[in-house]
């Protein structure tokens, strides 16, 4: 399956802006996307995020061990939604750098036990995670049995229009 | 090769060939200005398109319809054979989905495009695909041509470029489609006539649409450009921006909301 997210510029920007505020405790900030979806073919499948949710300071954990640890709170209230509004959910953070972002192994980890919970509460839509840079955006998502990862590509689309690499 | 081939546009960028043979494009309609936009799409190195016509070609088509002949005119051949054969004449790799028929009938193809051009008849019909392209959050670029003639005045032949991009001003905003033109076009339904179309004219708008296309997915100008709708004076061979686009709104455009997008679904109340 290939799932093609696409975000308004505008929106990615705001997103974005809230990301890199510093934090008390965290080295960086995390927040939980809500997508619509739409079928282009059997096997493509489009995400268009629609609502944002930061999560709350009081929720980080002091945790040396990952740029940024939150507590079951932040989880039950991003799955919540989903459960309300049967969304998807991906979890996004941000790299401070200039083009194509990675996920690290402990990115990798926790987007995959998160997207995990998420079908729990909204079966059959795609939940994943989404990782910032200054000017890209990378997917890790999962289809919607959550036997596989889906080849995922991320689309900013503004002016200029930054088409993503398909990443699996 | 392909660095040879494409030598001559690497002021682009580095990474501009690979988005541009990544980007999958739609174009509806491959009438006078369509068949002009597939052509120069190829040339550029776009390999991944969606391709709308219902229609055959027809003798009265070969004043403008490029890559058409008279053999074509004669056995009847559909326009999105012409379409694919030019392609494939260029970009014989190119991954093609082609659909004889209106979009309407089959939209999955063109929800999955990343730029969607459309080069149709009539306002209605641009209406309901910027409805679709928002829906989707398509930016679509919109090519027109028009020639009015009225008493002993020579003909103005007029026409426009104008980019719907999602998160900005929409055709309603920027005046482009307003309801006094949508109801005159209603009115006029069943006895539109020929429709005047130059080969040279549409060549304008084409080249102009796709040059906007490759600098919206490549970023060469550094432009960040705001909205975008060029009117094109064909008396004087001048294109410049519409005046109208002085009175386009600021903020988000109050016709498509950003949450309106995706499937649409019934909400639990």
């Amino acid at each position: 399956m290939n799932v093609i997210v696409r975000i308004q510029r505008q929106f990615f920007a705001e997103i974005l802006t809230d990301l890199r505020r510093p934090h008390p405790v965290a080295f960086e900030r995390a927040g939980f996307l809500f997508a619509k979806r739409a079928e282009a073919s059997p096997s493509d499948r489009l995400l268009f995020p629609v609502e944002y949710r930061s999560i709350e300071d009081r929720n980080y954990l002091e945790d040396g061990s990952a740029g940024a640890t939150f507590n079951t709170a932040a989880i039950r209230a991003a799955m919540q939604v989903c459960r309300t509004t049967g969304l998807s959910c991906l979890q996004v953070h941000a790299h401070e750098h200039e083009g194509v972002p990675h996920f690290s192994q402990i990115d990798c980890k926790t987007i995959d036990e998160l997207s995990e919970s998420f079908r729990v509460v909204a079966p059959g839509q795609v939940h994943g995670g989404l990782v910032f840079s200054l000017d890209h955006v990378t997917a890790r998502v999962w289809t919607p049995t959550g036997e596989r990862l889906a080849q995922g590509r991320v689309s900013i689309v503004g002016f200029p229009f930054c088409l993503g690499p398909v990443v699996q | 090769m392909r660095n040879e081939r494409y030598s001559r546009q690497s002021f682009l960028g580095p990474n501009a060939q690979g988005v541009i043979e990544r980007a999958r494009v739609g174009v509806v309609g491959l009438g006078g200005g369509g068949s002009h936009v597939v052509q120069q799409l190829a040339h550029v190195g776009f390999r991944n398109l969606v391709l709308y016509d219902p229609d055959l070609v027809e003798y009265s088509n070969l004043n403008r319809l490029v890559g058409a002949s008279l053999r074509d005119s004669e056995k009847r051949a559909t326009k999105i054979e012409v379409a694919r054969r030019l392609v494939e004449s260029l970009q014989p790799e190119a991954m093609l989905v082609t659909v004889k028929g209106r979009w309407q009938v089959e939209p999955g193809p063109l929800r999955g495009c990343d730029l969607v051009f459309g080069a149709v008849d009539g306002l209605n019909e641009r209406g309901e695909l910027e409805i679709c392209a928002r829906r989707f959050m398509t930016p679509y670029i919109d090519i027109g041509l028009g020639v009015k003639a009225s008493g002993r005045e020579a003909p103005r032949l007029t026409g426009q470029v104008v980019l719907s991009m999602p998160g900005s001003p929409c055709f309603r905003c920027l005046g482009f489609l307003r309801e006094e033109d949508l109801a005159e076009e209603a009115a006029l339904y069943g006895d539109a006539g020929p429709r005047p179309q130059v080969v040279w004219a549409n060549g304008v708008l084409a080249s102009t649409a796709v040059g906007l296309a490759v600098d919206l997915l490549t970023d060469w100008t550094l432009s960040r450009r705001g909205p975008v709708y060029l009117s094109y004076d064909g008396n004087t061979g001048v294109v410049a921006p519409h005046p109208r686009l002085a009175y386009a709104p600021k903020g988000a455009c109050p016709h498509f909301p950003p949450d309106d997008v995706g499937d649409p679904s019934f909400i639990s109340l």
